[in-house]
């Protein structure tokens, strides 16, 4: 009966997150990780199951898809400006996605994490929308891949830029593709508050590190696991 | 006043009509191919070549597609939220999921930052000397 009632109440702590966000500009503010702490906290306390709470809320996750199919826009835009990097571009990022999905399932699996466990971080540097898809496909759980996501976001979003600095990249163009094939949206936010040209760069990277790990993590993960 | 409502609204379902049907294109072309890539990935890239090539014009979608990206990451709380029933795994798992995230993922950012700005570095150089013999631009 009060089901109905998560819907509302997630889309306004989001909104009131946000604002939050925007009032102190403090990037680990970030409005996902405060509702989904909120949210977390107050399910298990009063005991409410993720049926209950999904069964309008639910609604929500099936906008993911279409959102995905909206990035094409400024991906068009992108393009239109740097399309004589394209290739180099391309292939740095094919080469990103390998290394990722190798590190990231290498590591988990040193550090002592069960194969399901691996397979779901495997895809931890791509949008969470496209993430939680791969997940499925390569036999992870994509709730798991969705913290994943969030913690390599904030990794990035806080640290990125000095760490960045202190190994010596200081190309506007290598910091934004950097950000962006590493730590999707939440490091590309984050580079784009640096310039135009880092965010463009960014942008990009995201789209492809996420097309490019969409097609090579089948092929990758199963070689660990 | 009207005149403008009239058109956000219009602007917002024409929006609405060019991704889904751009979707549901990806949705069939993802099964026929074996499912190689998700059908949204395949949707995006439909859209961009349609943009591309000017099959649609950029005003049908852009307004709505911004909303899209904007409200993007409020998208993915209810599935996130998919962790309470998980939460033994995570709390389990979560010392080996910082520690796997945090490493691999500043190890990436440095590699590729490094890779691409070398790249860049010595297609600059090249771009300088025109004259120099191709391989020995240095």
């Amino acid at each position: 009966m009060v089901n109905f009632l998560y819907l509302p109440l997630t889309i306004g702590l989001f909104i009131a997150a946000k604002h939050l966000q925007q009032r102190f500009s403090v990037t680990w503010l970030n409005p996902v990780l405060i509702t989904l702490s909120i949210l977390v906290v107050s399910l298990l306390a009063l005991d409410i199951s993720f049926d209950d709470y999904n069964q309008y809320s639910g609604w929500l996750s099936k906008l993911l898809e279409p959102a995905v199919v909206a990035l094409g826009v400024p991906l068009y835009k992108q393009l239109y400006d740097i399309k004589a990097e394209l290739p180099r571009i391309a292939i740095t990022i094919v080469v990103a996605a390998v290394v990722a999905i190798a590190t990231t399932v290498g590591l988990a699996l040193v550090v002592g994490a069960s194969p399901e466990i691996a397979a779901s971080l495997a895809p931890k540097s791509v949008t969470t929308p496209i993430a939680v898809l791969i997940s499925e496909q390569v036999a992870g759980e994509p709730a798991l891949t969705a913290i994943a996501v969030l913690i390599t976001g904030l990794v990035g979003a806080v640290v990125g830029i000095p760490v960045l600095k202190l190994c010596g990249v200081h190309s506007s163009k290598a910091q934004g593709i950097a950000m962006g094939t590493a730590c999707h949206a939440l490091g590309t936010a984050r580079i784009a508050e640096e310039g135009h040209q880092q965010g463009a760069y960014g942008a990009l990277a995201l789209v492809l590190s996420a097309t490019f790990s969409a097609m090579l993590c089948p092929l990758i993960v199963p070689l660990f696991t | 006043m009207r005149k403008f409502q009239k058109s956000v609204v219009l602007e917002m379902a024409s929006g609405l009509a060019v991704i889904y049907a751009a979707l549901w294109a990806g949705r069939w072309l993802s099964e026929i191919s074996g499912n190689l890539l998700p059908a949204s990935i395949v949707g995006m890239l439909l859209l961009t070549i349609a943009l591309q090539f000017r099959w649609i014009k950029l005003a049908w979608v852009e307004r709505t597609a911004n909303q899209f990206v904007r409200w993007m990451s409020l998208l993915f709380v209810p599935i996130s939220i998919g962790l309470v029933e998980h939460i033994e795994t995570l709390l389990q798992a979560l010392p080996a999921m910082l520690l796997t995230c945090a490493l691999a993922t500043l190890i990436l950012l440095v590699v590729v930052g490094k890779a691409y700005q070398h790249w860049e570095h010595k297609h600059e150089l090249k771009a300088t000397q025109p004259q120099s013999v191709d391989g020995e631009a240095k």
